[in-house]
Order: structure tokens, then C-alpha cells, then sequence
């Protein structure tokens, strides 16, 4: 009996030699994921063409651009910061801040960047690791590795529960189920916002028909203004719509022309409504925009710093970023 | 830039440095378990037999686990996908289960003590977490949130990438489990009461390892928000409290220990909860915040290794 205790045994340790060929992590390969989820996309298209295209300048630019991948902006002039903003001959980026008051005894603080640049490649984005991975690091990092004139957070992708989404970085397709019930941003080749309200596949097809190419894609919401028309919110939208929370959105106010609304409360957790979110762009003369992750989630980061009431020990580590990059640092 | 995996160059064979790791610490735990098991005949025949069943058990449950839990998964879930085990994707937690089911089923088979074959497990399992939590380090797993704090940053654990610094959070695992191992060990040679052993793995894996997911950031194995291991965690050292405590209550003697242990365990989680949200959302630094996360943790530890302590004395 013995012995066949000890031939067991012996067995036991001979299989576990199987597990260096086939164990090679206990998280999920980015590259397998990607590949697998490629996999899934093509056997339920219709037809396999998909754009991969990279994007062209809608005007001959003064400066080379930047490639259309995960490569940092051009290292930022010392010189053009200023306690208002961010100058050089290709972008230029201004902050405010105002007190909004949106009630009785409620006042919130508007931290507003508006955004100048000459070229579609300067507006971009980033990820902590490989495009799906669910790798984070914080904003602050990120926008200083890729020389980031502003940043600011996204949708945190990764951390997204409901994984029907659509989403692109850089022209790298990442998700490709559009959410029925959630709101989609695209940036296309000239760096325009079009926004899709509860969006379908059907749309995205008749957009990408069209000839525009999607270099950035957010699921997230709600859309808050489309086409200059200030849009209702719906009242299940998302998490708390009509609570007021501290917020943060991107619009476009023309051609190469970006508004970034950061609204904090003076103490705490506060903030707006998503309405009143869209009112304030509104307002500040959005011709699109659009909510991102708010809450603890929400970072604006300029000049190494925060343009917002954080610090460091409190900013929320996420798997991605949008940011505006210079074209002419050497 | 990050790599998933690391293969060791080994010509013609594609070798994972996580997989050897795993391996070794596979081999740690039926060494032990032979040792510990060898002085009778019966449970000898049970460790055997635990040995065989718990690498395809733990495998399989650990690939169904996190295949079925984590929601990266969900997408490319299909039967196909789950049975490609090359794309990496394995539940710590599912593994640990299937272990155990085997020593149940391996003690059945021997005709052996099932709760004593359990305890013989509990060192066992420990020592399995060594290696396999070190493997950890040539993957993307076992990594905290951005390091703010410049000594912890610039100390050994911590590991560096493009953007951040990140605690070597498996390092820190790697050391619990091989403190739990020689605490289960010597606990052993004091031929506790059946069952004790285990009580006291689960219970102080349960706790400590609460606290290293609360640590982890690295997006592994995640349902919507909630982070699956750590749940488990906790309802791991819930539940082994719970029992221990309801023991107590159905024996003679002493009732206020048990009471305030049942008690304290929804205000602890409470609280686990509310430290959670002032980790992630609090101006504060989070070392104060894990300064206050180390004595809820240790409440139920303590409570539990009493009421243990307690039945020990009666064995």
C-alpha cells in the first residue's frame, strides 16, 4: 500500500510539471484579449472591412503633425506658461475659474480651460498600458511622460462595468458594441466631436460610410449638447443624472476649438446636475459636448499641478487619458 | 512597453515563469502534505490521493472561476475561449476550492478524518501561495495603485514602470503565506482538535488577504466594480467567524466572547466598506486610511483565534 501511495505522489508532482507550459499568468494576456475579442468581432460583421485609417489634416499645417498613435506630444516651451494658460505657436490653452451659484446657498467652483490648437493630431489620448489592458497610472503621469499641455480624465475605461461600449484610442479600435442605453463620443480625423445619443451600429456604420474616420470613441454620457442644441437629460441616465455631483465634460466650441468644464463643490462631494452641467457649456457657447466620469474620477492636470481642488494623494489611478499636445517643441 | 507574461529562453519550449513558479509551489504542498500525513497509514492514503485530484480540480476551478467571474472575460466568453488556457486568466480562489474538495474527496476514498485531512491542507496551501504568489512578479498581476508616498516609491517594494511607482504587492502575500505556513505547521504539532487548523487558515487567510485586494489594484478578476477575490475574502473570514462562533455558543461555558464576535462582524464589514471609499475618494494619505484598516482587520482575527484558542483547550 505504501507503495502505491508513493507512486501517487510521484504521479502528482509529475503532472504539476505540466504547468510551465501552460500557465503563463493568472490575469488575462492583453495581447490574447485583444486578439480574442477580434476574433468575436469578425464572425459577427456582416462584412470584414473595417477602417484602420490614419487620419489626414483638414488644413496644411505650419508645423510637421503628430503621428496618429500612442506617441507623446512635442516637449512643451517653459517659457509659455503663465498662471492663465499655456501659449506656444500651436495651441494655446486658457483656465478660469468662476463661482457659479445654482441655488439657495449653493455655490460650486467652474474650473474652465478653452483650447486653441492648429492641428487635429494635437487633440489625443493616452493609456496607462496596452490599449485594453486594464493597467492604470495616474493622470498627473501620464500627461507628464506625454507631454501634455492639459489633461484630462476620460471615461476610465477599464474600470467601465458594462462592457458594451465603443471605444477607440488613437485610431486602435478597443470595444465595438455600441451601449443601446449610454451616449458615444466620436472624434474624427479633424479632431470634430459628433455624438451619438443612445447609440447603434447602424449609425456608426452610416457615419464611417461617410468617409470619416474614428480616432477616438467614448461610451460613456450623456451627451449634453449636439449640434448647438441643448439636450434634455434623460432622468435614469447613468449614475445620479439629476444628483449634484462634481462633474466633468469636454466640448467643442468651433474647428480645432475645445471647451474643458471641471465643476467641483466648495466643500465635499458636490457638484451639479447633469442639466445644469449642460446649461454651463451651453452657456460658454458649446456647439457639442459631452459628459465624462466624474466624482473622485475627475482630473484636469496642467503645468505638473491640478487645475482643480487635488492632490496627488487623492487622484484616482485610471487606464487612460485625453489630452491636448504642442506641435512645436523640438 | 508592459509585458503580460514572462517566457523563460529556453530553446524549442515555451516556458512561463509564472506556470515554473506554480509548480514549484505545487510540489512545496504534496511534499508537505506527504510529510505531515506520513505517521498514518490512512491519511497518508488521503494526502495521495489529495495530491492527484487537487492539480485538475484546482486547475479546472480556477480557470472557471475567473472565466465566469471576471468581467474582461464576459465578452470572449464562450467554451472555446475557457478552454484556451494559454490566454492566461486563473482565480487564486478556485484553485484553493479545488484543493480542498480533493482532500474531501481524498479522504473519503482513504477512509480517513475529513476535517483532520483539511488541517494537514492548511500548511499545505500556505506553502503553495509562496512560489506561486513570487510567480506573480513576472506578470501583470500583484501591483497596488500609484506609490505617492517617495520613500515606499523608492524602496525595494516597489516596482517601476513608465508612469508610476506600484507596491510589489505579492511580495507582501508571499510573506503572509509563508508566516501562515509556519504558524499551521507548528499548530499541527500541537495536535490540535480537528478542524482547527483549518478554522484558523481560513480565518487568517481570509483577513489578511482582505487587506492585500484592498491593496491590489491591478484589475484582475473584477465584476463590474466589486473586486471578486476580495468579497471572497471577506466572506471567508465571515463565515469561519460565524462558525466558530456558533460552536461556542452551543457549548457550555463563556458566551460574551462568541456574542461580541458575532456582533462586531457586520459593524467590521461596515467599516471595511466605509475605509474601501476613503481610500479611493479621501484627501487623506493612504497609509492613515490602511492605518485604520489594520485594526478593523485585526478585530475578527483576534476574536476568531480566541474562540479557537478556546476550543483547543477543550480538545
Amino acid at each position: 500500500m505504501k507503495k502505491t501511495t508513493t507512486l501517487i505522489l510521484a504521479l502528482a508532482l509529475l503532472i504539476s510539471l505540466a504547468l510551465p507550459f501552460l500557465v503563463p499568468s493568472g490575469a488575462l494576456l492583453d495581447e490574447a484579449n485583444y486578439q480574442l475579442l477580434e476574433e468575436r468581432w469578425q464572425e459577427e460583421e456582416d462584412s470584414g472591412a473595417l477602417s484602420w485609417l490614419i487620419p489626414s489634416a483638414a488644413a496644411q499645417p505650419a508645423f510637421e503633425p503628430l503621428p496618429m498613435d500612442f506617441s507623446p506630444g512635442r516637449p512643451l516651451d517653459p517659457a509659455g506658461f503663465t498662471a492663465e494658460g499655456y501659449e506656444d505657436e500651436s495651441i494655446r490653452v486658457q483656465l478660469e475659474t468662476r463661482e457659479l451659484e445654482t441655488g439657495k446657498q449653493h455655490v460650486v467652483r467652474l474650473r474652465i480651460a478653452t483650447i486653441s490648437i492648429t492641428d487635429p493630431s494635437q487633440l489625443r489620448t493616452a493609456t496607462a498600458g496596452k490599449p485594453a489592458s486594464s493597467k492604470v497610472a495616474l493622470v498627473s503621469s501620464m500627461a507628464e511622460k506625454h507631454n501634455a499641455a492639459l489633461a484630462l480624465s476620460a471615461n476610465y475605461l477599464s474600470h467601465d462595468p458594462v462592457k458594451t461600449s465603443f471605444e477607440y484610442r488613437m485610431g486602435v479600435r478597443i470595444r465595438k458594441k455600441p451601449n443601446r442605453i449610454k451616449d458615444l463620443l466620436i472624434i474624427d480625423e479633424n479632431a470634430d466631436f459628433h455624438l451619438f445619443v443612445k447609440s447603434n451600429a447602424k449609425e456608426i456604420e452610416a457615419f464611417e460610410d461617410a468617409g470619416h474616420t474614428i480616432v477616438n470613441a467614448f461610451t460613456f454620457g450623456p451627451a449634453l449638447i449636439k449640434d448647438g442644441v441643448l439636450l434634455t437629460i434623460d432622468k435614469n441616465y447613468g449614475y445620479n443624472p439629476h444628483g449634484r455631483e462634481p462633474r466633468l465634460a469636454i466640448g467643442q466650441l468651433a474647428p480645432l476649438q475645445y471647451i474643458v468644464v471641471l465643476v467641483e463643490g466648495l466643500s465635499g462631494r458636490d457638484g451639479v446636475t447633469q442639466q445644469e452641467m449642460a446649461q454651463i457649456l451651453f452657456d460658454l457657447g458649446a456647439i457639442q459636448a459631452f459628459n465624462l466620469d466624474g466624482g473622485n474620477s475627475a482630473t484636469l492636470v496642467f503645468n505638473g499641478g491640478y487645475y482643480q481642488d487635488k492632490t496627488k494623494s487623492n487622484e484616482r489611478a485610471q487606464s487612460d487619458m485625453i489630452y491636448f499636445a504642442s506641435l512645436a517643441g523640438e | 512597453m508592459y509585458e503580460d507574461a514572462v517566457i523563460l529562453p529556453v530553446p524549442g519550449a515555451r516556458i512561463y515563469a509564472y506556470g515554473l513558479l506554480l509548480a514549484l509551489g505545487c510540489w512545496l504542498a504534496i511534499i508537505l502534505l506527504w510529510r505531515l500525513s506520513s505517521r498514518h497509514e490512512r491519511l497518508s492514503r488521503a494526502a495521495a490521493f489529495t495530491s492527484l485530484l487537487a492539480l485538475p480540480m484546482g486547475f479546472a476551478l480556477a480557470r472557471a472561476m475567473y472565466c465566469l467571474l471576471d468581467s474582461a472575460f464576459q465578452p470572449i466568453l464562450t467554451l472555446r475561449n475557457l478552454l484556451n488556457v494559454h490566454t492566461g486568466g486563473f482565480a487564486m480562489y478556485g484553485a484553493l476550492l479545488g484543493a480542498a474538495l480533493s482532500a474531501l474527496i481524498g479522504a473519503r476514498l482513504a477512509g480517513a478524518n475529513k476535517m483532520r485531512m483539511l488541517d494537514l491542507l492548511s500548511p499545505a496551501l500556505a506553502a503553495f501561495l509562496v512560489p506561486a504568489r513570487l510567480g506573480e512578479g513576472f506578470t501583470t498581476l500583484g501591483i497596488s495603485r500609484p506609490l505617492t508616498t517617495s520613500w515606499l516609491a523608492d524602496s525595494f517594494l516597489a516596482s517601476r514602470d513608465a508612469y508610476d511607482s506600484y507596491l510589489r504587492t505579492y511580495l507582501l502575500e508571499a510573506v503572509i503565506a509563508l508566516i501562515l505556513a509556519v504558524f499551521l505547521i507548528r499548530m499541527l504539532r500541537r495536535n490540535v482538535k480537528e478542524g482547527l487548523a483549518f478554522s484558523s487558515f481560513c480565518l487568517l487567510y481570509g483577513v489578511t488577504q482582505t487587506l492585500m485586494e484592498s491593496l491590489r489594484y491591478d484589475g484582475h478578476l473584477r465584476f463590474g466594480f466589486i473586486g471578486v477575490q476580495q468579497v471572497l475574502s471577506a466572506a471567508l473570514f465571515g463565515v469561519t467567524l460565524i462558525a466558530l462562533s456558533v460552536r461556542a455558543l452551543r457549548r457550555q461555558g463563556g458566551k460574551l466572547l462568541p456574542v461580541i464576535a458575532l456582533a462586531s462582524l457586520p459593524l467590521v464589514l461596515a467599516a471595511l466598506v466605509g475605509v474601501e471609499f476613503l481610500i479611493d475618494r479621501s484627501a487623506l494619505g493612504k497609509l492613515f486610511s490602511y492605518g485604520l484598516y489594520l485594526p478593523l482587520l485585526a478585530l475578527p482575527a483576534a476574536l476568531g483565534m480566541r474562540l479557537i484558542k478556546g476550543e483547543e483547550g477543550l480538545g
